[in-house]
């Protein structure tokens, strides 16, 4: 029995010797690609250009509109496109400082209308399908019943999504990015969130919290499920989970070790 | 080493290699997923609150011991409870009593005159609307004139009357033209 759990432990030691290193692996390549390669991108900046046709960056107020393809083009600093991994990835193109930021509206009234602009830069090697999905997390009040949001491509002036909070809640809206040789695809998104002025006083004092996603979805026909919401897919939660885990596995191994050391001078 | 010790040990590595895995298979998964969130963005309306002088009455019935061509003056205050600027209206509601009949209202900001309206006429349809902004937080003190008609007789001796004096507000910005809801 004795030699039996001997054997076991042995293979176990292996399998987790294994699984470390493919974790170690999986970890590593994580941080590349979502922190590393963007990092490296910047610095390569200066090698292209993006330019963003009828696009004017909104004001601090946050009301703006396309521009008409004569005093709103602009040109922002580009990314290298030499570093692709193969795999797609999506990142936000950090070409503009007031771009990518987070909608934080406060006394809203009706007729109010916010508007904020993401850069969406995709790695990838074929045709792949963009979605985007905005997802209610709180409201009081009902709110999103009354919140409208306009999704546009920033670019083509084509609407992505329109509707309420409520109407689009964790429905998909998606666009077919195709493969090109730069294997890279810059997509730029208009989001306005607008309160009409018909709304009443029911509304007062109400808040709602939303999240905007964008993931890439690689089935066809759409069959596959898209990920969770929420929180689960932080890629920082990932990473300090992973980390967590890594060094949990550690302070294992080394009580193992002490253990058997221990074990070891007692049987002497 | 005994078997328990062992045994242990098994368990162990065994919880181990499934958390490894777990692991494992969540860095894989966020590797691949290509996903970017923009999470909690927030949307708040604003509060629209006004106060008429603190709830309390403006007028009491001594107030109405008017004789013909005689007036009464009383300060009020208006005072922005809101989040935003507003602009403000105020009328009479549910006048009860005939004098209504012979009494005329104005409204002061100081010295100068901003309403005036028979009675009967400074209702919610004719109401005085503010021309000036009342900033978050902001008190005004405004007066308004009870008068009494010349020309009454003595009919309305001994006659009294009640009302509710209204205040709403409405917000400034996206409303230019000021509508009240």
């Amino acid at each position: 029995m004795g030699k039996n759990l001997n054997k076991k432990s042995s293979v176990l030691k292996i399998l987790i010797i294994v699984l470390s290193v493919l974790l170690a692996i999986s970890l590593s390549l994580l941080v590349g690609v979502k922190y590393v390669l963007p990092a490296i991108s910047s610095w390569l900046g200066d090698e292209t250009t993006v330019t963003v046709p009828n696009y004017i960056t909104p004001s601090v107020d946050g009301d703006a509109s396309n521009g008409d393809g004569t005093s709103g083009n602009q040109q922002l600093a580009g990314v290298s496109s030499t570093v692709q991994p193969t795999a797609p990835v999506l990142e936000f193109y950090q070409g503009n400082a007031e771009h990518n930021r987070r909608f934080e509206v406060r006394n809203m009234v009706p007729g109010d209308k916010e508007v904020r602009y993401y850069d969406i830069r995709a790695h990838h090697s074929k045709d792949v399908t963009l979605v985007f999905r905005g997802v209610v997390t709180e409201q009081t009040r009902n709110l999103g019943d009354v919140l409208d949001v306009v999704v546009t491509n920033a670019e083509t002036g084509a609407v992505l999504c329109e509707g309420t909070f409520n109407e689009i809640h964790e429905i998909e809206f998606r666009t077919v990015l195709p493969a090109n040789s730069d294997k890279v695809t810059d997509t730029f998104y208009k989001v306005e969130v607008s309160m009409d002025t018909s709304v009443g006083n029911d509304y007062q004092v109400a808040r709602l919290l939303a999240d905007l996603q964008w993931y890439i979805d690689e089935g066809s026909e759409g069959l596959d499920p898209p990920p969770q919401t929420g929180d689960s897919t932080q890629i920082v939660l990932w990473v300090v989970i992973a980390g967590s885990a890594m060094l949990l596995i550690f302070i294992l191994l080394f009580t193992r070790r002490k253990n058997e050391e221990e074990e070891a001078e007692t049987d002497e | 080493m005994n078997n328990s010790s062992l045994q242990k040990k098994v368990w162990l590595s065994i919880a181990a290699i499934v958390l490894l895995f777990v692991m494992f298979v969540v860095t894989t998964y966020a590797f691949v997923s290509a996903f970017l969130s923009v999470e909690d963005n927030l949307f708040e309306t604003a509060k629209v609150d006004i106060d008429l002088n603190g709830g309390v009455a403006i007028f009491t019935e001594e107030d109405f011991a008017l004789e013909p061509g005689r007036s009464n003056k009383k300060d009020f205050t208006i005072t922005n409870n809101s989040t935003v600027d507003v602009y403000y209206r105020i009328y009479l509601d549910g006048i009860v009593g005939d004098l209504q009949d012979v009494l005329r209202f104005e409204i002061y900001d100081g010295e100068e005159l901003l309403y005036a309206a028979d009675m009967d006429d400074f209702n919610r349809d004719t109401p005085f609307v503010s021309d000036k902004v009342l900033a978050v937080g902001e008190t005004k003190v405004l007066s308004t004139v009870v008068v009494m008609d010349t020309k009454a007789g003595n009919h309305y001796q001994n006659q009294s009357c009640s009302f509710d004096m209204v205040a709403n507000a409405t917000q400034v910005r996206n409303n230019p033209t000021k509508v009240f809801e």
